[in-house]
């Protein structure tokens, strides 16, 4: 299977979509599911097919701009086919949340099709100016999905993701320029071959600039500031995408780019990433036990989860890189699921406050219930797909960084204090009475999204070890290249 | 000899056709000038093309035209297209902007007067032709910048005539001061007999007043004050072709005069130190001030002081060492994108103001609903200079900055500076498509002028063309850059 078909076939859906609304043959929004389902069924084949051995890294290579030796190449490890599943399952997700969008339908999926054409980019490409150029035209479709479809600061915020990042991210092309100027070439082969005999000084260089795209994309405290505002004011399925995938190329960057081409680099600055990553768990979750907007609690929430997988990162350790990766498939599903929760409480009841949404789960229990399931899968209740990662994320830490371990042992409480304490004010506790009017339906088009999340974060939490084992082929590697294992 | 000046011949003859058949028209039928301007451009594009497919072949076609005075060169070939590809914009554009207007005879013929002028520019290494190029060139715009009378359109052709004459000047005094150091007006002569270190006050002189005179005409900070005006002034396709055709000739001039004739190790040490500074304050400056401005037009002339500033660095990078077609390059293909973009969004403001549709942000308002395909290219050509991937200006972008990351040491600076105000840019462009897009409110479709939207059109694809498929711009633009020496 041709890996660019995961590319263009939603960069066709787009078009066909946008083309569809206009002339009325059908509508849109089939186009993108049927869109969505082939991609999703493609990523399928391509698992098998890499389940079966098949090499796919790389899988296939044109020249693109030749001058500067940079080229088309596509490839996908465990690691990449874990994030292009989890691509293809949330843009299913997205598109069944967006299933009534309001105004322009034929420009909302030709957006968010083409953002998923970005996305898969970003996690197939093998030539890192390939990379950088979907790294970067995956904010071009955020950019007008939230400032189109948002809340009421949709201008603000969408203005502030667009700069912050794009900010973040030249500074990561100026480390990826330097990268090529060593190796002569864009290929993630040839600079991974260069780079292993260059200099310490300029490998911390590179890094650092490196580093700081990749933490504005996580995002890590300091740099999340544009983070509350994007994930509140885009509409739920753009949040979705946002919490659950864009939040993703960041930390799929720090391991493909950082770890695998700087190993030893990195391992100098461990500990201080550790750290950052520790005090954005902390803060995140801090600054989540004061929201009242249940969405902006979700968004800090995923903001110390991102922290945490950066912990796993950082660990440089086998069971820890391999509980970061997990946690990428499995905060994604959890983040997904939460903010899909949160749309639909808006569509229900028709608000996301919190201390308005007592009893919630006496009128509509459906609601209320995968809430409370949502909100433990999140805090890492164990049998569920968090608690396997943060698991094998402190295991990892324990092994490297035991001081830092026992700290971040210390989130633990905080995250279950804040999901208990708002479950007790919204989904429990009296009714309110803007619960009493709650509508208590649910459509196929809420509940099997539902259902599918709900089903693997289960699955993965009782039976992660295929999913583990998969991923252990990345990380053995990755570890490999620190002399470790 | 004659035949390597065909493309020159073309415009010429139509420049001088539309004048004569402009007298035996009536003024209804004035439109026809349009269409005839738009065949000599045509035609002039057609076999400046086939100079180009020459040119990839053998570099340097003619060393010597007329005893020396011109070189016909990829480097002058590409130069001579990107004039007529905005030539061709302008021209298309202006048959819709200027139907309401008296003048067409006037009006073309000064277009194709200009843009002979720049080719002639392209190709001159001499300094007197050179200079006589420029002029023609220059003084045909002045009177374009005054074609509407209205109190601003005066007010910016005055001002852009007085600063226009004052750069001349210093431009000629640079020139007399180089000819009485080498003996000479050809480059290449000036270039064997320049840099032996005698009357070292006398050669930064001269350099002085070139870099300020040629600085007055790339609008580079501090002698960038008339354009904001000029270009806010003047009708919106002439400030396309002042911004997208004018100021690239004098990017053509720079290059010919700094790159060939004062390559000496020792001058350019010192004349890229200028060219750096120059460069770092021109980029901040012009991104800077952009934020602030809410009429479009005037933003755009800021947006293009700052694109001005990254080609400058260029110039700077040349002191280091570094692959010298990899800078050059790297210039000529962000001049090549720029032309095309900015000429296009002045282009959409001339297609705005055809439905009396301002050039205040507040006009641009809901325009993604009015004029849709206008807006449209608006979007192109607005991410296209922000740099953002798929887009043309994304690659010229990038080459620059390549060049300068591999110049390294302190050119780094310049390099992060480039960074900070591309984001800074993306800004004030990102701000532009939210009005056009997200402003709210009730609005009806408008018909789109048919030929201003095929010239949009056009420009907004051979945009996307180029961000999608660059390789062949990109190594046409080294190799031009590398004709030079050749």
């Amino acid at each position: 299977m041709m890996l660019a078909n995961l590319i263009f076939i939603p960069l066709l859906g787009a078009v066909v979509s946008y083309l569809a609304e206009r002339t009325g043959v059908v509508s849109a929004r089939s186009v993108a599911l049927a869109t969505t389902l082939l991609t999703a069924v493609l990523s399928v084949v391509a698992l098998l097919e890499f389940l079966g051995g098949a090499d796919m890294f790389p899988e296939q290579s044109r020249v693109w701009i030749s001058d500067f030796g940079i080229t088309f190449t596509l490839g996908a490890d465990a690691m990449s086919l874990s994030l292009v599943l989890l691509t293809a399952l949330l843009y299913l997700v997205a598109v069944l949340a967006s299933w009534n969008i309001g105004g322009n339908r034929g420009r909302y999926f030709g957006l968010l099709l083409t953002m998923e054409a970005g996305l898969m980019g970003v996690f197939l490409a093998l030539d890192l100016f390939l990379f950088y150029v979907f790294w970067e035209i995956v904010l071009i479709p955020a950019f007008f999905l939230i400032n189109g479809w948002g809340g009421e600061r949709r201008s603000y915020a969408a203005m502030k993701v667009l700069i912050y990042t794009h900010l973040g991210s030249l500074f990561m092309f100026i480390g990826i320029i330097m990268m090529y100027l060593k190796a002569g070439s864009f290929s993630f082969f040839d600079i991974s071959d260069a780079l292993a005999g260059a200099d310490a000084g300029f490998k911390s260089m590179v890094f650092l600039l490196l580093f700081i795209g990749f933490a504005f994309k996580i995002p890590l405290v300091p740099f999340h500031t544009w983070l509350p505002d994007a994930y509140t004011e885009a509409p739920t399925p753009v949040t979705i995408l946002l919490a659950g995938l864009l939040s993703k190329m960041g930390a799929y960057g720090l391991l493909r780019l950082g770890v695998s081409l700087l190993p030893e680099t990195f391992q100098n600055y461990a500990y201080a990433v550790a750290v950052l990553a520790l005090i954005s768990v902390f803060y995140a979750a801090f600054t989540a036990l004061a929201q009242r907007d249940i969405k902006r609690l979700v968004a800090f929430s995923s903001v110390s989860h991102m922290g945490f997988l950066v912990l796993g990162i950082a660990s440089f350790d086998f069971i820890g890189i391999s509980g970061a990766i997990f946690q990428m498939v499995s905060h994604g599903l959890i983040v997904a699921l939460l903010f899909f929760l949160t749309g639909m409480l808006v569509e229900k009841v028709g608000s996301r406050e919190i201390p308005r949404l007592g009893g919630l789960i006496t009128r509509a229990p459906f609601l209320g219930w995968v809430l409370v399931f949502a909100s433990l899968a999140s805090l890492g209740l164990p049998g569920l797909s968090g608690f396997v990662a943060e698991l094998s994320i402190l295991l990892g830490l324990f092994s490297t960084y035991p001081f830092l371990a026992y700290i971040t042992v210390l989130s633990l409480p905080l995250t279950a204090g804040y999901y208990l304490w708002m479950l007790q004010r919204s989904t429990f506790g009296a009714t309110s009475e803007l619960v009493e009017g709650a509508r208590s339906d649910v459509r196929w088009f809420e509940a099997l999204p539902v259902l599918v999340l709900v089903l693997l974060i289960t699955l993965l939490g009782v039976y992660p070890a295929p999913l583990m084992e998969m991923i252990g082929t990345t990380s053995r590697e990755i570890v490999a290249l620190i002399g470790g294992i | 000899m004659l035949e390597s000046l065909l493309p020159e011949l073309i415009v010429a003859v139509f420049a001088l056709a539309v004048i004569f058949i402009d007298m035996t028209l009536r003024e209804d039928d004035r439109e026809f000038l349009g269409y005839l301007s738009l065949a000599g451009v045509l035609l002039a594009l057609a076999a400046v093309l086939m100079q180009t497919k020459e040119a990839l072949q053998s570099p340097v076609l003619e060393a010597g035209v007329f005893s020396g005075l011109m070189r016909i060169d990829l480097f002058a070939v590409f130069f001579k297209v990107v004039f007529l590809l905005v030539a061709l914009m302008v021209v298309l554009g202006s048959i819709d902007a200027t139907r309401k207007d008296r003048y067409k005879g006037e009006y073309y013929s000064l277009v194709l007067f200009s843009t002979l002028g720049m080719m002639f520019a392209a190709m001159a290494v001499d300094l007197v032709l050179m200079f006589v190029a420029v002029e023609l060139a220059t003084i045909s715009t002045f009177a374009l910048a005054a074609y509407r009378k209205s109190r601003r359109t005066t007010e910016a052709a005055m001002k852009y005539f007085v600063v226009g004459a004052f750069s001349s000047g210093l431009i000629v005094f640079g020139m007399s001061l180089l000819y009485g150091l080498s003996g000479s007006t050809n480059l290449y002569e000036i270039a064997g007999a320049m840099g032996s270190g005698d009357l070292y006050w006398v050669q930064v002189l001269a350099m002085v007043f070139l870099i300020a005179g040629f600085g007055y005409k790339v609008a580079a900070v501090p002698f960038h004050m008339w354009a904001p005006d000029t270009y806010q002034g003047a009708p919106s396709p002439v400030s396309a072709f002042l911004a997208a055709a004018t100021k690239k000739m004098a990017f053509v001039a720079l290059l010919r005069i700094f790159v060939v004739a004062l390559s000496a190790p020792a001058l350019v040490e010192k004349w890229a130190l200028l060219f750096g500074i120059l460069a770092a304050v021109t980029m901040t400056l012009g991104n800077v001030v952009a934020l602030s401005q809410r009429n479009i037009k005037r933003m755009l002339a800021y947006s293009s002081i700052g694109q001005a500033g990254y080609v400058l660095i260029i110039f700077a990078l040349l002191a280091s060492g570094a692959d010298v077609s990899l800078s050059v390059g790297a210039g000529l293909l962000h001049i090549f994108t720029h032309a095309i973009m900015k000429g296009g969004a002045f282009l959409v403001v001339a297609a705005a103001s055809y439905y009396m549709i301002g050039s205040e942000l507040e006009d641009f308002s809901n325009l993604g609903r009015r004029l849709p395909l206008t807006a449209l290219s608006m979007t192109v050509f607005l991410l296209s200079l922000a740099g953002i991937p798929f887009f043309a200006g994304f690659v010229s972008k990038f080459m620059i900055l390549t060049a300068t990351v591999a110049a390294g040491g302190w050119y780094l600076f310049l390099g992060i500076l480039l960074v900070v105000n591309s984001v800074v840019s993306l800004y004030y462009y990102a701000r532009v498509i939210r009005y056009m897009y997200f402003a709210g409110g009730e609005v009806r479709r408008e018909p789109e002028p048919a030929l201003l939207t095929v010239a949009l059109l056009l420009a907004a694809l051979l945009v996307v063309y180029i961000g999608v498929f660059p390789d062949s711009f990109v190594s046409l633009s080294i190799d031009a850059a590398g004709s030079l020496f050749s």
